[in-house]
């Protein structure tokens, strides 16, 4: 009897360790659902499993400073990245711009065609203007240099409401709460929104890149290291039809 | 002001015009919820519970709807006072009021429950009016449950997060309070300011939790 519940407990034991490698990917939430359509693809060449934790670049910047158990960070910035190649969790080596973000504005009234237009509507704004809080977003950051290189700051300053993320700064104009706002193209793409946007010029704010590395924690993990190479070289579709820009090769 | 002594300021005034009104408001519902004997009572009684489990983000998103002009308060909203109540102070505060208000409430149904009818019956048959009956027999027999009720809601309203990151917006004096900026402290690495938020929370909450519990404690010593 004791020797046939050892061998089920053996069996049970067995079942658990897998053959092919599992990695953990934390990745910035502006990117998930790109992250997941690529996660897919990888798995089914290579039959490593991904399983994708998504959160705020400095939440998860956060967790992986304080040892929490992920292989691969995809930030969505460069800032995030670096501290945590400085603070010796990561190697710099191992970074790579992934993906270069694009900045829309999104209005549920006004049609924008040019960026002479999109001047001259947020100096004669009604409503309020949704942006993600620079402080704590890329996108938001990308959108007050924008409006400062533009001199627009002033102008529009009252009728700023700031979004934790671009997530949530959608979600304040598509529930009509404010009339308008900087979001990402990626949103635009996958919401399939039918209100008017206005895809930014990419010289008129600074380019929103988006930075990965591998932690040293995996630094020797073969799927860790064929995730990254994957998602570098082999995910261009996915990537630039989510509504990126695809990375730059050498940074 | 700096930023965060605006957010604190703010937070104060919400959390004293909160409880304000809830301190109004709640003895009518605890009062109803504890005496009636109605076959839905149990259905109100959990509406007002459910802020306890609801994650406030749901309560939020759900108020973030309601405050739109596409629904029928945010055009109510509108039409009355010209502006929106998302992103605005009066809108931080409905959103306070009805997140805190089982912990106000629940403490005033307690306490009613557990007052007994004969007081209410002998003053019934002097032929007490009923604001003198809630006058000297209600609300002096209770009045370590208003006391109890006042203090949750006013501390639970301080460290209000959820639902004002969902409909606040982060406008600095309008809707930023100490929470939102302790938040975005932390996640933009100002750890030093953080912790000086973080910590002012702590202390206060405890100050104020330790004096309500010491203060009950004699007033029960007395009784006894």
């Amino acid at each position: 009897m004791t020797n046939k519940i050892i061998v089920i407990l053996c069996c049970i034991l067995y079942s658990t360790l897998s053959f092919s490698d599992e990695i953990k990917v934390a990745v910035a939430s502006n990117f998930k659902t790109t992250a997941q359509n690529i996660a897919k693809s990888f798995t089914r060449k290579t039959g490593h499993k991904v399983t994708l934790i998504s959160g705020s670049s400095s939440a998860l910047f956060t967790m992986i400073a304080h040892g929490a158990p992920f292989d691969i960070f995809l930030s969505a910035d460069k800032s995030r990245p670096l501290r945590l190649i400085s603070r010796d969790v990561a190697d710099a080596s191992t970074l790579v711009n992934y993906a270069n973000g694009q900045l829309v504005f999104l209005s549920l009234k006004h049609e924008i065609k040019s960026l002479t237009q999109l001047s001259s509507h947020l100096k004669s704004l009604t409503g309020k203007l949704a942006i993600a809080n620079p402080k704590l977003a890329p996108y938001g950051l990308s959108s007050i240099k924008f409006l400062k290189k533009h001199s627009l700051t002033q102008a529009v300053s009252p009728y700023l409401v700031m979004g934790n993320n671009v997530i949530q700064t959608m979600q304040f104009i598509t529930s009509n709460n404010a009339d308008s706002g900087f979001v990402s193209y990626s949103q635009i793409i996958q919401s399939g929104t039918k209100s008017h946007y206005y895809l930014l010029p990419q010289n008129s704010y600074p380019a929103i890149k988006q930075f990965g590395l591998i932690t040293n924690k995996a630094k020797n993990n073969e799927a860790a290291i064929a995730f990254m190479s994957y998602l570098k070289s082999e995910s261009n579709d996915i990537i630039s039809n989510a509504g990126y820009l695809l990375g730059d090769t050498h940074e | 002001m700096s930023n965060d002594l605006l957010a604190l300021w703010l937070t104060l005034k919400l959390a004293f015009l909160s409880t304000l009104i809830l301190l109004i408001i709640s003895p009518f519902i605890a009062w109803w919820l504890a005496k009636s004997t109605n076959k839905l009572r149990p259905l109100f009684e959990a509406l007002v519970a459910l802020p306890l489990v609801l994650p406030p983000t749901v309560l939020g998103f759900y108020l973030l709807l309601a405050f739109s002009p596409n629904y029928l308060p945010g055009q109510f909203w509108q039409s009355l006072t010209g502006s929106s109540l998302a992103f605005s102070f009066s809108g931080l505060l409905i959103g306070s009021i009805i997140y805190s208000l089982p912990f106000v409430v629940q403490p005033l149904q307690a306490g009613f429950v557990t007052l007994g009818n004969k007081e209410l019956e002998a003053a019934h048959t002097l032929g007490m009016s009923r604001w003198l009956k809630i006058k000297h027999i209600i609300v002096p027999m209770t009045k370590r449950s208003f006391l109890l009720a006042g203090v949750m809601g006013f501390a639970h309203t301080l460290g209000e997060f959820g639902v004002v990151l969902m409909i606040g917006g982060n406008i600095p004096g309008e809707t930023q309070v100490l929470a939102i900026s302790l938040f975005e402290h932390v996640e933009a690495f100002e750890y030093q300011q953080a912790h000086q938020i973080a910590a002012g929370l702590l202390v206060s909450s405890l100050v104020m939790l330790v004096l309500i519990y010491t203060f009950l404690q004699h007033k029960d010593k007395a009784v006894n």
